[in-house]
């Protein structure tokens, strides 16, 4: 069964006067496990599609299927739940909580929803993240104390806690030096091929297209083509 | 039987002598009431009352004053000093009130009470009621200077008599009073006044000098002078609470 | 972590505008908690010391009205009065029988004074001889002999020392003139202001005497309780008691109220009076309470510009924030926990704001406690030995603390609640 499916889904925003149409119907479906990437140029929809498989944002028109279940039938808070429970991000900018220190970034979705005892389990399984970015001896700095790779990791590491099933991540390279930008990806790869997480990109980067298993490109908000690739790796791993 | 005669004769002389010569003081005390009373006109004067005591300023204040006896009332209206102006005193039946134009308030005060800070009584201020509240415990003679006179013993005839006892000095020609002591309960001199410059109107007489010497305070004295002194007929609202109130607007 | 703890974290940011909006409600709490301590302060010195000035705490008193219209104050017998007190078992420190006159002359061989003068037992273990603070002669063997005790400031003004003949002119109770002489036996610690209150003491025959006044009568009968504060409530007790006996009272009320009924009214008899400490002090208190209110009125308004700048503040703070909001959102944060967040935010600034100005006025009212103000004589009676006394209401600031917290979090609800309604995609959309 796909964990995700879109059925026509269109987004619409007003823009002043004027109705922008950012996605105009797509339809497509995810598998889990899948690394996949939505390319496209400025302007294709590809956040917006994100943000819509992200449940952070709601189709004007169409259906939206996370794990079979139609999300245009639930309230705020049940969807708030599910995004919880079922998916994690990665954005572009980081977006960490610049009060909190690395570690209680990481932990902090741990803390939200229904179940937000920090159990020794739960504790555990944050080192193993904490290890698996290795940042093992940054736990206790601030965001404004690392750099943009280091961030990038405790983003990731960040996604993974609630162990989501589905990682959106949304130009996770863009603010990266290419180096580290591909120490990130090969990271990635790994969660996906270890943990069986589906990340779902959303990205400008060639690179990525190439390492992705399943390729949507868009063009003004709508589908150009969508299908499967043979899995590559980076150069080097 | 003849020399028993001559003396029973002669007794009968001296006893009748005795007796034509022991004046009626209760007639004489009567007299200054009745001489000093205006029971036929109105009266109104203007009032100095100078207080002088010990390491202050001499306190000067000037009213207008009117007096109806017949009827036992008097206003007084002071005119000077500014920070007392307008302030007066009304005295109906038995009830002396005073005015503060500030508060625009009466407040009830007694007879005994000081007039202003003088060493004067509200009562002095009103007509002569010596007979009415003392009767005579003894009498006698003596002399003011070059004048003869009567020395009165006093004694209130109640407990609210301002003083429970007094003594005057009359001048035996003319029936005025000259001088007055006043005693506390406890027979300690309180006071002396002396009344001079005696007015003749009518046939009635008024002191225009009264000098009030405080015998327990030594250094105190306050002297009342009487100027400007008219019988001219006063309209009956001057003797009212919203006279003073009027005069004050 | 919870949301608190993280509202708690976030007040460490932007650090300069969280001190100043802190340090404003600070202010407010500094200035009220001063006021409130000061004005508490000085009413407790005043209610102590006054209490050494007048007859009692709770004072009963008599009046006769003669055929003229006079009134005359008398108490012939006090036993009604001591088996109600001790049938309600009021707590009392003293009674006393005393002769009150208003205003006498006091005069010496150099100069004359108005003051109140009292008739009493001054002997041992009456409440006079042991409140009085004696800085010259003493009030041993005081009530045998034709003795008079006087303040500092009287005998100054009268320039008299110890052994001295003073003469006591009054009117009697009739309104007739009568003298009687004392010697100076004792003279007492100045009131300062209240120096118009300072009167002078002697033996209760002595008074009784110039007031032509029987033997054993007396004009007040006065209790002293043991907690000053219950006056009004055993007053109020205690005339229930003796009304339901049967003993006529006027109206409850100051002092001018009662001579308005003296003047207006007319019966026979003894007609009675019952006054408290706070019926005399109550113009006083009056004022003090006004102060008080002035001072929260005042402090109303500099929080409702306070509210207003918490409300902008956190307009701005939302709308710096907008991102993150989104990011809260997209973590799974619910609505209500992102509004709470905000609102936590604030109710802790003002939580600080309160604590820390609350401490700081405390402050202040210590150290003010600590000088030394005998040099402000004229102002004794608001002191308690020579200094301000330390007067913290801790019920008030439970009170402040409620309104105020309360307060801040309604300032910064509209922000807040706008924050909760974000859509995520909304909020990540924003540059800020």
């Amino acid at each position: 069964m796909s964990i995700v499916e879109l059925k026509n889904a269109k987004k619409h925003y007003a823009l002043g006067k004027t109705t922008v149409e950012a996605v105009k119907g797509v339809s497509f479906e995810i598998e889990q496990g899948d690394f996949i990437s939505i390319a496209g140029p400025s302007g294709s929809g590809k956040s917006t599609i994100l943000n819509l498989i992200g449940l952070i944002d709601t189709a004007t028109n169409g259906d939206v299927l996370i794990n079979g279940q139609n999300v245009a039938t639930l309230k705020d808070r049940e969807i708030t739940l599910l995004r919880h429970e079922t998916i994690g991000f990665i954005f572009q900018s980081f977006n960490l909580i610049p009060v909190l220190t690395t570690r209680e970034n990481i932990e902090f979705p741990l803390l939200l929803g229904k179940n937000n005892k920090l159990t020794k389990e739960r504790k555990e399984y944050v080192d193993f993240l904490i290890e698996e970015v290795g940042l093992a001896d940054r736990i206790r700095n601030r965001p404004n104390e690392l750099s943009g790779g280091q961030r990038q990791r405790v983003a990731i590491a960040r996604a993974l806690v609630t162990k989501p099933v589905i990682v959106l991540a949304d130009e996770p390279t863009a603010n990266l030096d290419s180096q580290t930008g591909d120490d990130i990806l090969k990271l990635m790869k790994k969660i996906n091929k270890d943990l069986k997480t589906t990340f779902i990109f959303s990205t400008h980067d060639a690179k990525i297209v190439e390492l992705a298993d399943h390729i949507i490109r868009l063009k003004d908000g709508l589908i150009t083509e969508n299908y499967r690739a043979v899995s590559k790796t980076l150069p080097g791993s | 039987m003849k020399r028993f005669v001559l003396f029973c004769a002669a007794f009968a002389v001296l006893v009748s002598m005795t007796f034509a010569a022991e004046p009626d003081f209760k007639a004489i005390m009567a007299k200054i009431d009745e001489q000093t009373n205006f029971k036929a006109t109105d009266i109104s004067a203007q009032i100095t009352v100078t207080t002088r005591k010990p390491s202050v300023e001499d306190n000067v204040l000037q009213a207008q004053y009117f007096r109806r006896d017949t009827e036992s009332k008097f206003l007084l209206l002071i005119l000077k000093p500014e920070i007392n102006k307008g302030q007066g005193y009304l005295k109906l039946d038995s009830s002396i009130f005073f005015y503060d134009p500030s508060s625009g308030k009466f407040a009830k005060q007694t007879g005994s009470g000081n007039f202003q800070d003088s060493n004067a009584k509200n009562s002095d201020f009103q007509n002569s009621t010596l007979s009415e509240d003392y009767e005579i415990s003894s009498t006698g003679t003596g002399t003011l200077g070059k004048l003869e006179t009567w020395v009165l013993t006093l004694k209130g005839k109640n407990n609210e008599v301002t003083y429970p006892k007094q003594k005057i000095w009359i001048d035996k020609s003319t029936g005025l009073l000259l001088q007055s002591e006043a005693y506390s309960l406890s027979d300690r001199l309180l006071r002396t006044s002396l009344y001079g410059k005696y007015l003749s109107v009518e046939g009635k007489y008024i002191a225009q000098l009264t000098r009030i010497q405080d015998m327990l305070k030594k250094d105190e004295v306050t002297t009342i002078k009487i100027e400007n002194f008219s019988l001219q007929k006063l309209p009956d609202t001057v003797f009212t609470q919203a006279y003073l109130k009027k005069v004050n607007e | 972590m919870s949301v608190a703890t993280m509202a708690l974290k976030n007040l460490s940011r932007q650090k300069r505008r969280s001190l100043l909006l802190g340090g404003a409600i600070a202010f407010g709490l500094l200035v009220i908690t001063i006021v409130n301590g000061l004005s508490g302060s000085l009413i407790t010195s005043l209610e102590a010391n006054i209490s050494n000035l007048i007859p009692g705490h709770v004072i009963l008193r008599g009046a006769e009205k003669t055929s003229t219209g006079r009134v005359i104050l008398t108490l012939k017998e006090s036993e009604v009065f001591q088996t109600a007190v001790d049938k309600l078992r009021v707590p009392y420190s003293y009674v006393s029988k005393t002769t009150n006159v208003q205003s006498v002359a006091l005069v010496s061989d150099f100069s004359t004074t108005y003051q109140s003068f009292s008739g009493v037992n001054l002997g041992q273990g009456t409440y006079l001889h042991d409140k009085l603070t004696i800085v010259e002669g003493s009030l041993d063997d005081f009530d045998a002999a034709d003795n008079i005790v006087i303040s500092e400031g009287v005998a100054k003004k009268l320039n008299v020392q110890i052994g001295d003949r003073i003469s006591v002119q009054s009117e009697t109770i009739t309104g007739q003139q009568n003298v009687v002489d004392f010697v100076l036996r004792a003279i007492y610690k100045d009131p300062g202001v209240a120096a118009s209150l300072a009167g002078a003491y002697a033996p209760l025959d002595r008074v009784n005497a110039l007031r032509d006044m029987k033997p054993g009568e007396f004009t007040t009968f006065g209790i002293y309780l043991k907690d000053v504060a219950t006056a009004d409530q055993w007053g109020a007790l205690l005339l229930k008691d003796l009304q339901d006996k049967g003993l006529p009272f006027f109206a409850r009320g100051g002092l001018q109220e009662t001579q308005k009924q003296y003047r207006d009214q007319t019966w026979t008899g003894v007609k009675y009076s019952l006054y408290t400490l706070n019926d005399i002090l109550s113009f006083i208190k009056g004022i003090f309470q006004t102060l008080n209110l002035i001072a929260f009125l005042i402090l109303l308004v500099l929080f409702v510009v306070i509210m207003v700048g918490i409300t902008n503040t956190y307009r701005m703070v939302v709308y710096e924030r907008t991102r993150e909001i989104g990011t809260l959102r997209a973590l799974g944060m619910q609505r209500p926990e992102v509004r709470n967040l905000f609102l936590y935010e604030a109710v802790f600034l003002g939580l600080g704001g309160i604590v820390v100005g609350f401490v700081a006025g405390v402050f202040v009212l210590v150290v003010v406690s600590w000088i030394d103000l005998s040099a402000w004589k004229d102002f004794n009676i608001l002191l308690k030995d020579n200094h301000l006394q330390l007067q913290v209401n801790l019920g008030s600031f439970a009170l402040n603390l409620i309104v105020i917290a309360g307060l801040t979090a309604l300032a910064a609800l509209f922000p807040a609640r706008r924050a909760g309604k974000l859509t995520p995609a909304e909020a990540l959309r924003t540059t800020n």
